[in-house]
Order: structure tokens, then C-alpha cells, then sequence
């Protein structure tokens, strides 16, 4: 078979797999279809590639970026220097947001400490978290290529800080296939008041099938869109109704033998299940007591962010919108979601508006994140769910040692993007716990030790989930896509291995 | 720099790229003989292609399929909408042998038609009315939407649509409408996000419009060569930069004005302007300054270099200002902080009262004989007539006294003393103002050209170096000699030498039709894309592209007057089983309807659909709190009246957050040209036909119009079978919808609050003598209807 003509029937085999809605409720179809269990098995569409450490992934991305310098990477000459004009050598030739001219110096206003066996350095205002330093895998030199938002959170979940490539979601969607019938494969929780900042395109499937992209769920009232049904009618209407249409697409599918047809109406039956399914995984008064006190979850909550003209300012460290989220996250990870992606916004603390002061507002998103975090791990854990399950922690980048000065006189403090190093943290799912990977400079500028790009980690998470890196693609436009870019340049990092 | 060899190796790369004879689509296609196969089947010549690889594997078509399925088949393809049923009656109804003929033609010429390709065209042209990235605000863009649509309706020939939007701007005879047509490479995305450099946002453009060119009218993915040499196809970084150049000398710069804007009138509103065009030159020429005052001659001061707003300095150098005419603008050279002074006097008779009107950029501060009588500081732009000012004046002389003062930027200054005119060129610059403004490609003066240089790995931080604007080498003529520049571009694309632009086209127009084009891969016509299944065929096709003049309406009419498209779709499964894509066309298409015509025929079977074409994009119900955009308060406002049911080509589009019905049936983001959309199939899209209330309002009303115009449950479940799916039902099917009526109104009698929530909600209340009951239980076997094969699909 020539090259052009394998890739025309491997796109066709790649159509008909997806037309047919294959990821859905498979088997069933499969024996609509009468076809043979290998065809059916082409549904996993890839499959891993090795044994996966991980078999689901939450992660959890705080947008706009937190201050690692304030959270997990103290520095000594930072305070010591701090309100002094920023060396030349560290502006020269390079691009900033926000800088101007000669921005000084700024320190923390939080105090570290050490914690666990590890230990791992946390600041003051994440106590929980420091009490399972052990459980965690910190690497403080993490670095990317971008430096705007949008960009840089695209870079960070699709691997192209340019829109129309798939999401991690996605890759794992089409990789590993489904482990439930009921739910969504991929599921996305937003809080924090706002979508992050590239917006759905963090979802999306780019080139992969559509059905691979991320399902946004709310986390109060409907949990996908249209689930329930219209004011009227109970679910013995809604099973007569289907049973209506069964017969009438039945009689049509049969005269014109189109597979579409089958699909079509399997993607009912499964719809009709997840009308049961979806609002039980949602709710949260199903949880007992200690569990929501665990998370610090409420049901029913609504934050006092939504709506919010700049919901920064409207933030209350007991806001239960996250702690709702990563509670939510466990049950749905329990019940075979693949994948969940969690956005909290309001990261972005630049300091020049009042909802941006990092010793006022960044110890608010602490207390909103500290406890359930905490909770979800230990959670996970106890239900011998951690080892197959990563948890992954970060923003899109870092943020300065320099105080951000573009508002004169401003009475906040914050700082401006910095690509060049920040830090994020990981648990379970074949990460290494109790281990700090890499070392910043005296002022936390760059890495000294250990430098591991946004593409190490992506090749890490990949080989975790059971896939070469390098080999995990898709054909498409001429080029065989792949989550970590076209160029070979990334690595896995094997200090982070357990 | 390290390749993906392994890829490289895996695909045969080395067989591609030494094999001795060009790629098929590299040259142009030849004249070669229309096979002698088909007999009595062919019905043109399209036919006798697909009749010679019927026979070569040993298939026979499929009869035509009935009459029904037919204009089911042609409407939704055409139009969009599913055919009415008046036109489905007529349509049986007509004993001419020329019936199909005439159905196409009416259906050609229904407006509706121009909706369903511009629609298609807004794919490829990644139009939003959002700006897209992090702040994603609203865009005015959707004249150039509605002169898509009516570019074809009016059937513009596809070589003229190409050059008018590529460049409208460059054409000698560059009108507003072929500067409007320009919009089409307006629709990147810019970035308004703090702190972002606006040049990148600009170069990526600037990429964006390279790409989507190609991609459009050449089938090719030009994107690979932005950072090295395209790896499968003979497209170098040098030719990428090239094409760069040609598309980099236009003016916008990612700025979040969005200039340089076009203000687009209505044919009603050009007229308007007209006419008040006449009335002030009427007044000019008159020359009226009103009688009851005697004005001296302006004079203006020499520029004061240092003015601080309102202050007048003790002495000031006097010269006459002839250049200052009355309701004429007169620009200004300020540089910053500096001011011009104007003064002129005027003698009154007798006590009189004056109406003066002025406009500035920047500030402006107004003196009557030394007292302050108008203060504008802030900075602003000038606008004619801006500052209306009322006079009461003694008998004798006055002064009047002007400070124009600059904050930066160019300069300008504006009096009328005639309160008729000032008051016409008021009325005229608030009516344009009223217009919408359009983003639109300007060609920067030749001074101020950019020096494009080559992005190392497509870094626009990272220029090296100089590249003139140039057309890629690869495929025929370049034009060598004569100046590239956009207008250039286009015409090289839609030439007979260019080897791509007419089979591209063609294939674009058999994929809609047949759900799958004679190449799979629209978007990669190139070493990697597929084999085309009939390649003589889609080399006939281009030829006759070329040989009816680029003329959309008359490809689609030799598609559609074939035997090949009116086959019946329904065959034996053993056919079936040995070509489950139809790729060797032995059987008619059977395709799923998009996202658009599921809601559009929803819609049009209730009977809720509006008809009106064109105008801003409007806001059909959606569920709070999908709008959820960092730093944008723009808010959903749900359209009242008929907007809330326009066809769905007019929604709303956003691009960080897109209405979400579309999204589920598949539809792109638009954020990128998106040549082809990809079938899925999930249980969120069966959610959305079964429980949005856009779909629930439609069975109701649907249940409404049927119990309106027919007696009998019979007969009204016949009507919503053919409004809906265009044919009656047959038997089981009745029997099914029969079965489902019985037993919801068994239900719902003991439940008669539901009954009436299912039939009302949210379409509003029953009339008095309706029973909810009956109208629930008929409202169900629409909601069934609307969801079942039969009206997902097209056959």
C-alpha cells in the first residue's frame, strides 16, 4: 500500500470510528454493527504504550499564575536586597509584560519553613499542604517559553502557545478511551469567578475528534448543560420518549444501513443514562459529613466571586468553590473520568489594582486552596486511589523578584511574568514523593540546577500515562502532532520517577 | 535543529520526495478524453467518470432516488433548510419532465441560498464577532458576513470574490464594497490583553492571513515552512516569507482601535447621506453667514510652543488664515503641549443671538471678548460640530478668541459660523458616525513601507534577512517582472496556469454536496494528503471551473443534475459492506445534517423561524453563565421578537466562548480556517435536540401549527412528519408515535400541572379551550420526531 494510500484509509478508519461514536457505548455497537471484537478494540483509538502509572489525572491550574517567590522559593538575598533598584544585568535583553524603566527588588512578606522528612519549604500561609510535604514532588525550576497568559496556558496544556492544538484532556481522551459509560471522559471544573484566560481553547480537542474535548461541568445547578429534562416530564416520560424514537430510528437505520444511524441512537441511550448518572456524581450532599468537613466543601455553595465585577476583590478565604471542585474531582475519578481539569482563577497579582496586593490577596487564594488539596490527596490516598491517579499543581509561569512599578505610587504589591523559572508540585500516579527537583538562583531569576522545561514535564506526564512521548501523535495538516511539540528537544524527568 | 526522523522514516518520506514525476496536484490539470462508459445511466458528463470506476470494479449505480428524498436532498444542500412543505408539494405535484431542473433553480434562487454557503465560507474565512484571545471583545464585522451572502446569491463569480477580498483595496476602481470584501483577512484574531507587544500580535496576523490563503484557495499547509522548510511539500521558509512580505504592508497593527475601519452604509443610508450631501452644498454655495452680522476675516497666531488649556498669552504674532473655511476641517502641525490661536470679529448691528458650532483635536478653549464661553480639556478627536455654542450679543464689535491645544498626535480645528450649515454637517457626521465600522486591509503608503525580513524559526523576534514579497516557486508562473503585491496574489491564485485554485474549489463543492470531497483531505492537497479516488473527474471538474467562469451556481448545477447525486442512498449491505464510504459513488449521498440545519430546521418545521437577511448578529436564548470572560463584561442580552429565531448564521459568535449548541454539533471555534468539520457523534448532542429549550419551544410550536391545520391525531402526526422530515410517515413509525401518544396521555391526565409545564414552557400559554393534556402528549411525539433518523439525516 502507498504512503498516501495507507493515509487515506487510516484517515477513513479514523472517520469511521469517530463518526460512529465509538468511545461512547462500544460494545453495544459493536454488536449492532456485527463487527468483530478487534474493530471494536481500534476504539482505545491508541492504547498505552507501556504500563501506565497513572490511569486518571487531576490538574489542577491555577490561572494567572501564582508567585512561586512567595509560596514555595524563598530567597534570603532577595529580602535581604529588597526595595533596592533590580542589577541591569537581570533586564538586559529580555521582555516583560509590565516592567519599566529600573524596578526594584522586592522580598516576601511571608516567613518558610521546612516540613516533613523532605523538608519541602512552604510558606506560612499553606500549613496543610506542609503537612504532607512528604507525599508531594516539587520541581522550583520549571520554565517556559511564554510570557503572556493566553499563550503560555496554551503552551502548558496544549503544547502550542498558538490556538487549534488538543489539550492534554484530549490526548488522553483518544489515548486510553473511556473507563465509564455514563460519564464524560474529561471532565472541567472552573472557579475563581472567571474562565482562565485562553478560555475554552484550554479544552478543546484541537485536531483530535471532537468528541475528545473536555465537558465543562458547573458546579452548581444544571452540572451539563441540558442534562435534566423539560419542565414537565419524569423519567418514565423520558424512557417513553426514547423508546418513541428507538422505533422510529430503528426503521430508518435498518432501510439504510448507515452505521451513523446505530450511533446515533446508542448516543441516546447513553444520554438517557447520564441523565442519572451525572446529577448523583455531582452531588455533593451524598458525601458524609467528615468527608465535606475533610474538604472544607459545601454543597449548594455559590461564590461570592461569580458575577463579580473583578471577582480578585470579591474573594473570601472561605469561599468552598475550589474545595467543592476537588471534592467533585475525587467522586467523578472514582467513578471512571479519565481526566480532570481543574481552572481557578485570580492568580495574576500584579499589585497595581486593589484585588492584586500579594500580602492581602494571595493569602486569601491560599486559604480557598490550602485544605482541600490537602484533602484530595489524602482522600485519594485512603481509597488506594492516589497511586494510579496524578495530581498535577501550577500556573503558566512564575513572577518576578521585581516589584511591578508600571502604576506609580501604588499602594499594592505584586510582581510582573516570569517564564524563566517557577514551581509547580505533583502527587501520586508514579510521582516521586518527598522530592525537591532543582534550584534557582540567588534571586530565583533562573535555574541553577536541573532546569525542566514546560516539555520535560509534558514528556513526564505522558510516559506516566502509559505513552512514549515522542511516538504519541496524530496525523494531521501534513504533520504528525504531538502533545510535545514537533521539535525532540524535551525529556522525561527521571528524578521525578517513583 | 533535530527532525522527527522516526516519523519520517515510518511514512516514506524518501519515496515522495525522489520520485521522478511530479505530485499530481503540483501541475495543472490536462485535457483528456471523457470516458465512453454509463450508456442510457449518464446524464452529463460527470456521470461517465464515475460510470467508468463503477465498471472497472464491477458496481452498478443505484435508480434515482424518489421525489421526496430528492428535494430533501437539494434544499438542505443548497439552502440549509429543509424544503417547506408547499415546495415539497409542488414538487410532486409537477408532471413536467423537467421537474427536478426547475426544483433546483427554484432553489438556487432562493436567498436562503447565499445563508447556506456563506456560512460555509465563514469557516474557512475564521469569522467571529469577537476579536478572540484573552479579552475576546465584541467586533464589528458582519457587513462583510452579509456582503459574503450577497456576493453569492448574486452569484459572483468565485475568480472576482477571490481578488475582491484578497484586494478589493488595490483595484483601480477600489469602491467602498470592494474595500468592505477586504474584511475577509480582518477576521484574525488580535490581542488586546495588558502587556502584550502589539507587534507580535500583528506578525502572527500577518501569518494567519499567509496560512489561510494558501490553505483556502491552494490546499496547502503552508504553516510548516513559518519556522523550516516544509517537510513534505516543495514549500521553502524562502517562498513563506515571501508570500509574508506580500500581506505585511498593510496598515492595522493589532491596535485596539481596530484601525483602519471602513464605515459601511446601507443602500438606505447612502441615500440619506446623499441627500444630505446636496443640502449642504446647496447651503455652501449660498454662502450665507447669517445677515444680521458683519464677520471680519479669520487670522491665526503664529504656534505657541509651551500653552498651558485656557490661558491667553499677553501677546500673540497675528496673520491672515484664508485656509480657515467655514465647516471645513483644517488640520493642524502641533507637537505636543503647544497650542494655535484663531480669532476673527464681528459687528452686530443690533442686539442679536448667534448660533456657532466648532470641533477640535485636542482641547479647545473659547473667548468672547475675553470672557471663557466654551472649555473642552480633555483629549479627544474631532468631530464636526462637536461643540454647538450659543451667542447673545450687544450692538457694536466683538472678538472671538480660539485656543486649539494638542496633547499629541495630529492636530485639527473646525468652526462653522452658519448655524444652518453647522447644524446639516452635524446631522451628517452624527449619521455616519451611527455606522458601523468595519475592519478592512489599507495598503501602507509607499514611505512608510515595512522591510519584511525572514523570522528565524518563525520568531518575530528573530528577523534575519530581507525578503521581497514574492509568489512560492513551485507552482507555475510567477509573475516574474512585475510587482507582487496582493492584487498580484490573487490573481496568480485563480489563474489557469495555478494548478491547485480550481481543483481545490471543485472539491470543496463536491465534499458539501456528496459529504466527502474526490480528495478526503480538503486541507492537504500536498504529498501527505490523500490520493484523489477519481482523479480525471476532479481534473474535468477543474477545467470546467475555469471554462464557466468560476461560477458557483453553475458547478453546483452540473453536480446536481447528474446521475451520480440523484441516486437513492439505500443499497444492498453487501454494496454496502464493500464500500462503506461510498468512495466509488454506486450509490446517492446519505449525509448528517450541521449544527446550523438541525436548529435551522427545527425552527423552520415549528413554523418559528424568521427570514430576515442579514444585519448585527443577534442573541437566540443560551444558558446563564456560559459568557464567563476574564475581563470583559460584555453580557449575553437574549434577542427579543424574531431575532430570538434567525437563522443560526446571524448568533453571536464568540470565539472564547461560542454558543454552545454549535460547539456540541461540531462546529470550529473559528479562532483558525477550518476547511472541513468533523462528524461526531456523543450523548451531549442528544442532550441538547432533547432538552434545550430552543429544541423544546420547537416541538411544542410544532405541535401547535400541526393541531392548527389538521383534524385527527393521524393526520396531525402526518403534517410534523412532513415539515419536519419531508415525507410521511411510514407505518411503524405512525404506529410508534401512536403507542407514545397514548401513553403520555395516560400520564399526564393524572398530571395535569406537568402537562401543561411540558406544552408551555417556554413557548408561553395554550389558548383557553386547549387541552394541555392533548397538547403535552402531541408536543412529546415532535420532541420524538425532531430527535429521530429521520430528521438528523439526509438521504
Amino acid at each position: 500500500m502507498s504512503t498516501s494510500h495507507r493515509h487515506a484509509h487510516e484517515l477513513s478508519r479514523r472517520a469511521f470510528f469517530s463518526q460512529a461514536g465509538l468511545s461512547l457505548g462500544g460494545i453495544a455497537l459493536g454488536q449492532l454493527l456485527g463487527r468483530d471484537a478487534r474493530a471494536f478494540d481500534a476504539r482505545a483509538q491508541r492504547g498505552p504504550m507501556h504500563a501506565p502509572r497513572a490511569k486518571a489525572v487531576i490538574y489542577l491550574h491555577m490561572a494567572g499564575s501564582p508567585s512561586q517567590l512567595d509560596l514555595f522559593d524563598p530567597k534570603p538575598k532577595l529580602q535581604e536586597l529588597s526595595g533596592q533598584p533590580c542589577p541591569q544585568s537581570l533586564l538586559q535583553g529580555k521582555r516583560f509584560a509590565f516592567l519599566q524603566g529600573t524596578p526594584n527588588l522586592q522580598g516576601s512578606p511571608f516567613r518558610f519553613a521546612r516540613h516533613g522528612q523532605s523538608g519541602a519549604v512552604l510558606c506560612e500561609h499553606l500549613p496543610h499542604l506542609a503537612s504532607i510535604a512528604d507525599r508531594l514532588a516539587f520541581v522550583k525550576t520549571v520554565h517556559t517559553s511564554e510570557f503572556n497568559h493566553a499563550p503560555a496556558q496554551l503552551l502548558m496544556l496544549t503544547g502550542n502557545p498558538r490556538f487549534g492544538a488538543a489539550t492534554l484532556g484530549s490526548w488522553v481522551s483518544y489515548g486510553l478511551g473511556s473507563l465509564t459509560q455514563d460519564l464524560p471522559t474529561f471532565v472541567v471544573l472552573v472557579s475563581g469567578g472567571k474562565t482562565p484566560d485562553a478560555g475554552k481553547s484550554l479544552w478543546g480537542s484541537g485536531f483530535l475528534p471532537p468528541q475528545h474535548q473536555g465537558v465543562q461541568c458547573r458546579t452548581h445547578g444544571e452540572p451539563v448543560l441540558h442534562v435534566s429534562d423539560p419542565a414537565g416530564l419524569d423519567r418514565a416520560g423520558r424512557a417513553e420518549i426514547l423508546e418513541a424514537q428507538r422505533a422510529l430510528s430503528a426503521d430508518e437505520a435498518a432501510r439504510s444501513g448507515d452505521p451513523d444511524a446505530f450511533a446515533r441512537l446508542e448516543s441516546y441511550e447513553l444520554a438517557f443514562r447520564m441523565q442519572t448518572a451525572v446529577p448523583e456524581a455531582f452531588d455533593l450532599s451524598r458525601e458524609p459529613e467528615d468527608v465535606l468537613e475533610l474538604y472544607g466543601a459545601r454543597p449548594g455553595h455559590r461564590s461570592s466571586t461569580e458575577g463579580a465585577p473583578d471577582p480578585r476583590v470579591a474573594a473570601r478565604p472561605d469561599d468552598a468553590a475550589f474545595a467543592n471542585s476537588c471534592l467533585l474531582a475525587r467522586r467523578l475519578v472514582e467513578r471512571g473520568v479519565r481526566f480532570v481539569q481543574l481552572f481557578d482563577w485570580g492568580w495574576d497579582h500584579h499589585g497595581v489594582s486593589p484585588g492584586e496586593d500579594i500580602p492581602t490577596n494571595l493569602p486569601i487564594k491560599c486559604r480557598q486552596i490550602d485544605r482541600p488539596i490537602t484533602a484530595l490527596i489524602l482522600d485519594l490516598e485512603r481509597r488506594g486511589l492516589l497511586d494510579e491517579t496524578l495530581v498535577v499543581w501550577g500556573g503558566e509561569f512564575g513572577r518576578t523578584p521585581m516589584r511591578q512599578n508600571n502604576v506609580p505610587n501604588a499602594p499594592w504589591m505584586g510582581r510582573d511574568h516570569q517564564p524563566e523559572a517557577f514551581t509547580m508540585f505533583f502527587a501520586g500516579g508514579g510521582m516521586k514523593p518527598g522530592v525537591t527537583i532543582g534550584e534557582t538562583d540567588e534571586l530565583g531569576t533562573h535555574p541553577v540546577a536541573d532546569p525542566v522545561h514546560v516539555r520535560d514535564l509534558q514528556a513526564t506526564i505522558l510516559h506516566l500515562l502509559g505513552f512514549d512521548p515522542f511516538r504519541f501523535r496524530y496525523p494531521f495538516q501534513g504533520l504528525e502532532q504531538r502533545w510535545i511539540g514537533p521539535e525532540d528537544h524535551a525529556s522525561i524527568v527521571r528524578k521525578l520517577l517513583a | 535543529m533535530r527532525l522527527l526522523v522516526s516519523s519520517i522514516l515510518g511514512l516514506g518520506l524518501g519515496a515522495a520526495l525522489s520520485a521522478q514525476e511530479p505530485h499530481w496536484s503540483f501541475t495543472p490539470p490536462a485535457l483528456r478524453a471523457v470516458p465512453d462508459a454509463g450508456g442510457t445511466w449518464v446524464r452529463n458528463d460527470l456521470d461517465r467518470f464515475v460510470a467508468a470506476a463503477h465498471a472497472a470494479r464491477g458496481l452498478a449505480p443505484e435508480p434515482e432516488a424518489d421525489r421526496a428524498t430528492l428535494i430533501r436532498r437539494v434544499s438542505l444542500d443548497l439552502t440549509g433548510l429543509p424544503p417547506t412543505r408547499e415546495a415539497l408539494e409542488a414538487f410532486l405535484a409537477d408532471a413536467s419532465p423537467e421537474a427536478y431542473e426547475r426544483m433546483v433553480e427554484r432553489t438556487l434562487a432562493d436567498p436562503a441560498y447565499g445563508e447556506r454557503w456563506a456560512t460555509l465560507w465563514l469557516d474557512l474565512a475564521r469569522y467571529a464577532d469577537s476579536r478572540g484571545f484573552e479579552k475576546d471583545s465584541g467586533r464589528t464585522i458582519w457587513p462583510w458576513r452579509d456582503w459574503v451572502v450577497r456576493a453569492l446569491n448574486a452569484d459572483l463569480s468565485f475568480d472576482r470574490f477571490t481578488e475582491l477580498q484578497l484586494a478589493g483595496d488595490l483595484l483601480p476602481d477600489a469602491d467602498d464594497e470592494a474595500r468592505l470584501a477586504t474584511a475577509f483577512h480582518r477576521n484574525t484574531m488580535t490581542n488586546d490583553e495588558g502587556g502584550t507587544d502589539d507587534e507580535e500580535f500583528r506578525t502572527l496576523a500577518v501569518k494567519d492571513r499567509v496560512e489561510t490563503t494558501f490553505q483556502v484557495w491552494m490546499g496547502l499547509t503552508m504553516q510548516c515552512a513559518r519556522c523550516h522548510a516544509h517537510k513534505y511539500d516543495p514549500i521553502s521558509t524562502q517562498d513563506y516569507y515571501g508570500a509574508y512580505a506580500i500581506f505585511d504592508q498593510t496598515a492595522d497593527a493589532d491596535r485596539y482601535d481596530e484601525s483602519p475601519l471602513l464605515a459601511v452604509a446601507s443602500e438606505a443610508q447612502r441615500a440619506e447621506l446623499a441627500a444630505l450631501d446636496e443640502r449642504i452644498a446647496a447651503r455652501r454655495a449660498a454662502g450665507g453667514e447669517g445677515s444680521a452680522v458683519t464677520w471680519g476675516a479669520w487670522e491665526k497666531s503664529a504656534v505657541v510652543a509651551s500653552s498651558p488649556f485656557g490661558e491667553r498669552p499677553a501677546e500673540l504674532a497675528w496673520s491672515a488664515a484664508p485656509e480657515l473655511v467655514d465647516a471645513r476641517s483644517l488640520a493642524l502641525e502641533l507637537p505636543a503641549g503647544s497650542a494655535a490661536f484663531f480669532r476673527r470679529t464681528l459687528r452686530c448691528a443690533e442686539p442679536t443671538s448667534l448660533r456657532l458650532a466648532f470641533g477640535s483635536d485636542d482641547t479647545l478653549c473659547v473667548w468672547l471678548d475675553g470672557e471663557k464661553m466654551l472649555e473642552r480639556p480633555e483629549p479627544r478627536g474631532l468631530v464636526p460640530a462637536q461643540d454647538p455654542l450659543e451667542l447673545s450679543l450687544a450692538a457694536g464689535e466683538h472678538e472671538l478668541l480660539v485656543q486649539v491645544r494638542n496633547t499629541g498626535g495630529p492636530a485639527a480645528f473646525w468652526c462653522a459660523v452658519d448655524a444652518e450649515l453647522a447644524s446639516l454637517i452635524a446631522q451628517r457626521s452624527e449619521r455616519e458616525r451611527a455606522l458601523p465600522r468595519v475592519p478592512v486591509l489599507q495598503e501602507l503608503p509607499t514611505d512608510k513601507r515595512r522591510a519584511t525580513k525572514v523570522h528565524r524559526r518563525g520568531s518575530f523576534l528573530d528577523p534575519t534577512e530581507p525578503v521581497a514579497a514574492a509568489l512560492p516557486a513551485a507552482f507555475g508562473p510567477r509573475g516574474e517582472g512585475t510587482a507582487i503585491d496582493r492584487l498580484a496574489l490573487a490573481r496568480w491564485l485563480v489563474a489557469p496556469a495555478n494548478p491547485l485554485s480550481a481543483r481545490v474549489f471543485a472539491n470543496r463543492l463536491w465534499a458539501r454536496l456528496f459529504g466527502r470531497g474526490l480528495v478526503e483531505t480538503e486541507e492537504d492537497f500536498g504529498t501527505q494528503g490523500a490520493k484523489p479516488t477519481h482523479q480525471g473527474l476532479l481534473d474535468w471538474l477543474a477545467l470546467e471551473v475555469h471554462r464557466r467562469g468560476w461560477s458557483q451556481k453553475e458547478m453546483l448545477r452540473l453536480l446536481l443534475l447528474s446521475a451520480t447525486y440523484r441516486q437513492r442512498s439505500e443499497c444492498s449491505a453487501e454494496k454496502l459492506a464493500s464500500d462503506r464510504w461510498n468512495l466509488w459513488l454506486a450509490r446517492g449521498p446519505r449525509t448528517r445534517l450541521s449544527a446550523e440545519m438541525v436548529r435551522d430546521q427545527a425552527l423552520l418545521a415549528s413554523g418559528l423561524l424568521s427570514r430576515k437577511l442579514g444585519g448585527p448578529p443577534v442573541f437566540p436564548p443560551q444558558p446563564p453563565g456560559i459568557w464567563q470572560v476574564v475581563y470583559d463584561a460584555a453580557d449575553w442580552k437574549t434577542s427579543e421578537g424574531e431575532d430570538r429565531y434567525r437563522r443560526a448564521l446571524y448568533t453571536y459568535w464568540r470565539r472564547s466562548s461560542p454558543y454552545p449548541t454549535y460547539q456540541t454539533l461540531d462546529a470550529p471555534t473559528r479562532d483558525l480556517c477550518a476547511p472541513r468539520r468533523f462528524g461526531t457523534i456523543t450523548p451531549l448532542q442528544a442532550l441538547i435536540a432533547w432538552n434545550d429549550p430552543a429544541f423544546q419551544e420547537a416541538a411544542q410550536a410544532l405541535a401547535r401549527r400541526v393541531a392548527r391545520e389538521e383534524e385527527g391525531l393521524e393526520a396531525q402526526l402526518r403534517a410534523a412528519f412532513l415539515h419536519a422530515a419531508t415525507r410521511a410517515p411510514r407505518a411503524a413509525e405512525l404506529d410508534a408515535l401512536l403507542a407514545l401518544h397514548a401513553r403520555r396521555l395516560a400520564a399526564w391526565s393524572a398530571k395535569r400541572e406537568d402537562a401543561r409545564r411540558f406544552a408551555c414552557e417556554p413557548l408561553g400559554p395554550l389558548e383557553d379551550d386547549q387541552d394541555p393534556v392533548a397538547f403535552a402528549a402531541l408536543t412529546a411525539c415532535c420532541s420524538a420526531l425532531l430527535n429521530s433518523e429521520a430528521c438528523w439525516g439526509k438521504g
